[in-house]
């Protein structure tokens, strides 16, 4: 139990709104979700637009508490438990990189985390700076973050909550706004924190990036039509499935299906197998 | 485009004594300077204050040109006050008088009294945001107002207001930069017509502009609940402040210069 960081048991989430007559309308956004995450593990969340990724996401550090069944972070009930108890295990990288930045000082906006959290100033100081060459931001860190590119005021959001030393991060489309290169410097910052133990959550809308997690879990209209292996998901026989959700196989899983390779999913596995 | 031009509360980057003094001293001393302004009475107290003030420019490296450039958007605002006390004080040695309108000494007196006073009014105050970034202004000024928020002040709550408001004027003005680009290419006049028309003119940037900012408050107020925001109890800073021995002698400085402006209300130097 204690190398669970996350258990998810029948989680539903309905959104209320109201129309106009003031009745109550409730959309179920989620229903019956149940996985685990390990510690240290890489999962990836991905799905077609509005099949509740990101209300699953916001579940996960108690921005949302759940409508029915519930949500384990480290044992603790996000309905019971102090939120600020869970939202420092459980960090949270948004997808709009202008939308999450609070100060007008990159080192400053790295600091909110842990001056909430009621750090000592000298750590701060320490866990700010490592942080942010961790993301290799070190030389910005004077500025403000409106002189900064996306991709670079995504990095910011990163080191922000490496700063409060959560035990998982959930990131959110942190890509989706990118252009190509700025995509592919997050994602070797997400890999590079997996590789370092982090446990992390990605919820993406690129297959090639879902190809490179331990795990794949795929929504599609609130509910969980697969989870499992990326090489278990990206198959042949797995075409209806993906089209279902409205996905698409990445570029190298259905080149190396066409070669007749076998279990390859990235493009690193493609050239490997394509060497040999 | 103009609109990204405007800089509030700009910051002139330093390493100067006066940049490296403990905001909360500079924000008082700003504060006593300019009320102190109000307590001179006569035109050589206002050349000490003026040389006073001149002595702090020139240890902030500040360069005067910069500073006389926040004079020029308020000249007219000067020489209207100017004007109205010329025309509007009453006195008794007239210099001259044509029609109805009279010129007296004191008229003369009163204007250019005033104008100083606004002039060194301006500089004082723009001497505090160029010397001190604006972050440290904020904190500053929730440090100094926290002993109030014992009366209810919500000093924390102000300070991140002002922080997140700083963090967001360029944001908000790129987005107006994109919104009128937008809206021109489809035609919208931002530039011509009468006051009426060009009033209408605004409402298709302000539309969006709303639009967009209540998008940024509401996916900041969530990130900032993530990072784990409750307010402002328990929270601790990166940056402490700490008084330096040259804010004490700052603060020495100030006391002498404030006594000597009382002290001077008793004398009837002209
Ligand atoms: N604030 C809200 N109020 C009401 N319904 C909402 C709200 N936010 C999302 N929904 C609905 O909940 C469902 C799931 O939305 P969610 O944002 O979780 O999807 P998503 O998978 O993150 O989509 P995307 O890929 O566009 O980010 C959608 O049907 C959406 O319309
Ligand atoms: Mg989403």
């Amino acid at each position: 139990m204690a190398d669970n960081i996350l258990k998810i048991e029948n989680l539903g989430y309905d959104y209320e709104t109201e129309d106009e007559n003031g009745e109550v309308i409730k959309n179920v956004a989620l229903k019956d979700i149940s996985f685990e995450v390990k510690k240290g593990c890489f999962v990836a969340i991905v799905g077609s637009n509005g099949s509740g990724k990101s209300t699953l996401a916001k579940n996960l550090n108690a921005l949302f508490v759940p409508s029915r069944g519930r949500v384990l972070v480290c044992d603790m009930d996000t309905k019971e438990a102090d939120p600020i108890d869970i939202r420092s295990k459980v960090g949270m990288v948004f997808q709009n990189p202008d939308n999450q930045l609070v100060s007008s000082v990159v080192e400053d906006d790295v600091a909110f985390g842990p001056e909430n959290l009621g750090v000592d100033p000298k750590e701060i100081r320490d866990r700010v700076d490592e942080a942010l060459s961790k993301v290799s931001m070190t030389e910005h860190r004077k500025k403000g973050p409106h002189l900064l590119s996306g991709g670079q005021k995504q990095r910011i959001a990163i080191a922000g909550v490496l700063a409060m030393q959560t035990e998982c991060i959930v990131f959110d489309e942190p890509t989706a706004m990118l252009d190509p290169s700025g995509r592919k410097e997050i994602m070797d910052i997400i890999e590079e924190l997996h590789k370092e133990g982090k446990t992390v959550i990605l919820i993406t809308h690129f297959m090639e990036e879902a190809a490179r997690a331990d795990e794949v879990i795929v929504l599609n209209k609130g509910e969980i039509l697969f989870d499992g292996s990326p090489k278990k998901l990206f198959t042949k026989d797995n075409q209806e499935l993906l089209d279902k959700a409205n996905l698409k196989m990445p570029m190298a899983a259905s080149l190396a299906a066409e070669l007749g390779f076998k279990d390859v999913v990235t493009d690193e596995e493609l050239i490997n197998a394509a060497l040999k | 485009m103009a609109i990204r031009d405007i800089t509030l509360g700009q910051y002139f980057p330093g390493e100067s004594v006066i940049h490296r003094l403990d905001p909360r001293v500079k924000i008082i001393a700003t504060l006593a300077f300019l009320v102190s302004l109000f307590f001179i009475k006569s035109f050589s107290f206002f050349a000490f204050a003026a040389v006073c003030l001149a002595i702090c420019i020139k240890l902030s490296g500040v360069p005067f040109k910069f500073m006389a450039k926040g004079l020029k958007a308020i000249m007219l605002l000067i020489l209207l006050t100017m004007v109205v006390n010329m025309l509007f004080t009453p006195g008794e040695v007239v210099i001259f008088s044509i029609w109805k309108i009279t010129i007296t000494k004191e008229g003369i007196y009163r204007a250019f009294f005033m104008a100083i006073r606004l002039v060194l009014l301006i500089f004082g105050s723009s001497l505090l945001t160029l010397t001190t970034k604006p972050i440290a202004l904020t904190d500053g000024l929730e440090r100094l107002m926290s002993p109030l928020s014992k009366l209810g002040l919500p000093a924390h709550e102000l300070a991140m207001m002002m922080t997140i408001a700083l963090r967001f004027i360029p944001t908000l003005l790129d987005e107006t930069d994109k919104i009128m680009k937008a809206q021109t290419a489809r035609g919208a006049d931002f530039e011509n017509g009468n006051l009426k028309e060009k009033a209408k003119a605004l409402i298709p940037l302000l539309v969006p502009l709303f639009v967009s900012a209540f998008r940024i408050a509401s996916d900041l107020a969530m990130a900032m609940e993530a990072r784990c925001y409750h307010g402002g109890s328990g929270r601790t800073r990166m940056n402490e402040m700490k008084m330096k021995s040259s804010d004490a002698w700052a603060f020495v400085l100030l006391v002498v210069y404030f006594a000597a402006i009382i002290v001077s209300r008793r004398f009837d130097l002209f």
